[in-house]
This record gives structure tokens, C-alpha cells and sequence, in this order.
């Protein structure tokens, strides 16, 4: 309906500026043509030059005049729903961001403040080996830490020793047992005098091993998905040992039970 | 009511109800605190060790530990490791430089030091994230102390993406020049 109503206004417009442009309602413009038409010879009654192509922009100028209304009046119509859409879009992206671009497979590392060569990173490919058998690990062990290695004398069936880490006085073996981590941590450290270190505290029940003569106390932590912990720490002169794995409380009773200095 | 109009609210409605597909990075100073109060240890001891054991664990983040010592020379070494019981996806740990200041009779922060791990390691499994590192550019005769933070991302059994993060905190340590 409304794009009917508009069309007889939008041929009023034309008939008006044609009006407006040659002076000339269309009534007596047909009479004058009709005129010229009888008397063609008559020099007054020419028309004056350039006149259809005044006329064409004239029309021509009107109509996009009348198109650009109409585009004004759209873009007012869809701002609102458009900027809407677009300050959801952005939040949507903006949260995103965090998460992505974290991926990839290249290990690196980055100082945040400041410039230069003043941090030494330690980390390299040479620390963290796959020694063809564990006798290898706990020897390397012993040799640069100088402390007793601890070994495990049981473990479960089809547990695969995975690698052997050592950083600045601590080393890290590690094992896999049914798709989770046996690990066990040897460091040179004395954490008597250091901050808090409440496996003490928190103690679940004692496993008593005669070959290190110590009473090992077991820490028995629930998981977020309903798995249980066990851990231990033992401790000895300076040195002091960390065992964690996810296994059942007979299993990990079984490995504390048969450790042994190497 | 217009399609426009049904289109924008439907956008609306499944950004409400569609679930989050990343999980959130808390940052460090939400979960670490310059005034977390750490003791000065006598200037013979030369290394300070925190294993902190939450009766609560993570699923993939068993506990992480930091420790701080004085290398003599003016070094700084800190060493931090997250030990894990499975692999992730993605890690990072954030050790934060602590001053002594004994004027004030307070710890001042210094520098931060993130080493990132992004999605396993050169072996293609992540069984722990390590942290080991020299500090040269600091003054000698002072206390200090270093902060962790320790996260972790990775997919849970639920296959959902879940964050884990724990925090660690040595005691003072007195850096020396001598060896």
C-alpha cells in the first residue's frame, strides 16, 4: 500500500520540476510543441540548445535524489538490530580470544618485563632423557645429586617407565600405569626449615618399610572426578623424596612397602 | 514482529544458553598476593622449598612445588614444577620476584618470569611442567622470595575443557655475592 501511495507524488515531482525547468506546464508544453510543429520555420519558437540533455539530468539528478531517501530511510530502519548484532558478535569474539592461539607444538619460553640476557632458562632437551632402562636413571641420579636414589622394587603389572627429568637438585621419574602418572620426585632440597609443606598433616595412614626404616605416611586425596590420589613424602638428611600416583590403595601400599635406597 | 526482530532474538537466546567452549584463565594476582606472608630464613641457609598439599587435588594437576636458592654470585636460582597425572593440552607457570624491603618491613614485587607450555612437549606428551632458571639481574644482600602460580588446561573424561590452577610460595631467602 504505501509503495503505491508514492508513486502518483513521485509523478508530481517530475511534472513540477519539468515545470520548474523549462517554465512550461505539460499541458502547454504539448500546445507549444504542437505550435512549433505548424510553424517550424519560426526562429523564436526553437528550442534552446542543450535543452533534452538539461532536461535528462534534471530527471536524472531527481531520481537519485529520491533513491538516496530511500536508502536513509533502510539504514535508519536496521541500525539498531545491526548495532545490537554487532556488540553480541564482538563480546562473543573478545572472550575467545584468550583460549585460542595458546595451541601449538613448539616449546618456548618468554620474559614478560624487562630486556636482555639477564634470565638464564635451564631448561633443555638434555635434561629430560629416556634412559633405556631405569638402573640408568637412578645411577644418574645419585651421581649428580648426591643422595640416595630411591628405587622401586614393585611396581604393577604393565607399568612403562616414561623419562627422567633433572633440574637444579631435583629429579623427577616418571611412569605410566594404566593411562595415569606414577610420579616421583628425588631432590636435593631440605624442606625442614622451608615454607610449608603439610604432607604431615593431612596424612590418611602409615605404611611401615623396613628397608629405609621409616613409618611413610599416605596422603589419600579425592579428585574432582571421583578418582583418589595416593602420595607420600619421605624424607631423609637433606634430602627429601615425593611419590604420587593414581592406583588403588593396595597397589600404592604394595610400592611403598618395597622401596628401597638403589 | 518483523524476521529481523526473530533473527536478532534468537542470536540473543543461543548466545545465553550455548555452552563455553574454552575454559577461563584466572590471572595472578586473583589467586596470589604480594601480601602473603613468607619468613626470612637465616642467611646460611641457602635454599627455600614449598610443596604446598591441599587436601583437595586437581584431575590432571597432582601438586607443584618451588624452590628458591642463593647460587652465590648474585644468582638467583629458582626451579618450579607442576607434576601432573595425565597430559594436557596447555600450561603455564608464572613465578613472581619478591623484594624484602626492610624499611617498610614488607615484601615489594620485582619482576614476573611465564614460561609457557604450549600443547605437549618435544617428547608429544606433557608429564610434568618444569621451570628452571638462573635470575642475574638482581642486587646482592637482599631477601627474596619467589610466588608461583601453576595452571594447567586440558580436556577432562567428560571431554570438556577444564582449567587447574595452585599457587606456591617460598620463604625468604638472603642473596649473596659470595659463592
Amino acid at each position: 500500500m504505501k509503495k503505491a501511495s508514492q508513486e502518483p507524488s513521485y509523478d508530481n515531482y517530475i511534472e513540477q520540476k519539468l515545470q520548474g525547468a523549462l517554465g512550461y506546464s505539460e499541458e502547454q508544453l504539448l500546445a507549444e510543441f504542437e505550435q512549433a510543429e505548424a510553424q517550424p520555420e519560426d526562429p523564436d519558437l526553437l528550442p534552446p540548445k542543450d535543452e533534452w540533455r538539461k532536461l535528462l539530468e534534471r530527471v536524472n539528478d531527481a531520481e537519485k535524489k529520491k533513491l538516496e531517501e530511500h536508502k536513509v530511510l533502510r539504514l535508519k530502519r536496521i541500525a539498531k538490530p545491526l548495532i545490537l548484532v554487532a556488540v553480541l558478535g564482538a563480546i562473543l569474539v573478545g572472550t575467545g580470544i584468550g583460549a585460542s592461539g595458546k595451541r601449538g607444538f613448539e616449546y618456548w619460553t618468554r620474559e614478560l618485563s624487562g630486556s636482555g640476557n639477564r634470565v638464564v632458562w635451564n631448561n633443555n632437551e638434555d635434561n629430560l632423557v629416556r634412559p633405556k632402562a631405569e638402573e640408568e636413571a637412578y645411577q644418574r641420579i645419585e651421581a649428580e645429586l648426591g643422595i640416595d636414589a630411591i628405587m622401586f622394587e614393585y611396581l604393577p603389572n604393565d607399568t612403562e617407565f616414561v623419562e627422567l627429568e633433572m633440574e637444579k637438585g631435583h629429579a623427577r621419574m616418571c611412569f605410566l600405569y594404566n593411562g595415569e602418572y606414577i610420579q616421583i620426585v628425588q631432590s636435593l632440597y631440605n624442606v625442614e626449615n622451608s615454607a610449608s609443606t603439610t604432607s604431615d598433616r593431612n596424612f590418611s595412614f602409615i605404611v611401615k618399610n623396613e628397608w629405609i626404616s621409616q613409618d611413610i605416611l599416605v596422603e589419600k586425596n579425592l579428585l574432582s572426578n571421583g578418582k583418589i590420589e595416593y602420595a607420600a613424602m619421605i624424607k631423609k638428611d637433606k634430602a627429601h623424596y615425593y611419590i604420587s600416583a593414581i592406583i588403588t590403595e593396595k597397589e600404592f601400599v604394595k610400592m611403598l612397602e618395597k622401596i628401597k635406597f638403589y | 514482529m518483523n524476521k529481523l526482530k526473530v533473527f536478532v532474538i534468537s542470536v540473543v537466546i543461543s548466545c545465553l544458553f550455548s555452552p563455553t567452549v574454552f575454559a577461563a584463565t584466572k590471572r595472578g594476582e586473583e589467586l596470589t598476593s604480594i601480601r602473603v606472608e613468607s619468613r626470612l630464613l637465616p642467611p646460611n641457609q641457602k635454599s627455600s622449598s614449598n610443596i604446598p598439599m591441599p587436601e583437595t587435588r586437581g584431575e590432571a594437576l597432582s601438586v607443584s612445588m618451588l624452590d628458591i636458592s642463593n647460587d652465590g654470585g648474585g644468582v638467583i636460582g629458582v626451579v618450579a614444577m607442576t607434576i601432573l597425572h595425565r597430559d594436557v593440552s596447555w600450561g603455564m607457570t608464572t613465578i613472581y620476584l619478591d623484594r624484602w624491603n626492610e624499611e617498610k618491613n614488607t615484601w615489594e614485587f620485582i619482576e614476573e618470569y611465564i614460561t609457557e607450555f604450549p600443547s605437549g612437549n618435544n617428547n608429544g606428551e606433557t608429564t610434568a611442567l618444569t621451570v628452571s632458571m638462573d635470575i642475574t639481574n638482581q642486587p646482592s644482600d637482599f631477601y627474596y622470595r619467589i610466588r608461583g602460580l601453576h595452571e594447567i588446561e586440558f580436556i577432562n573424561s567428560s571431554d570438556r575443557p577444564m582449567w587447574e590452577g595452585q599457587t606456591t610460595c617460598t620463604d625468604g631467602v638472603f642473596i649473596t655475592k659470595t659463592p
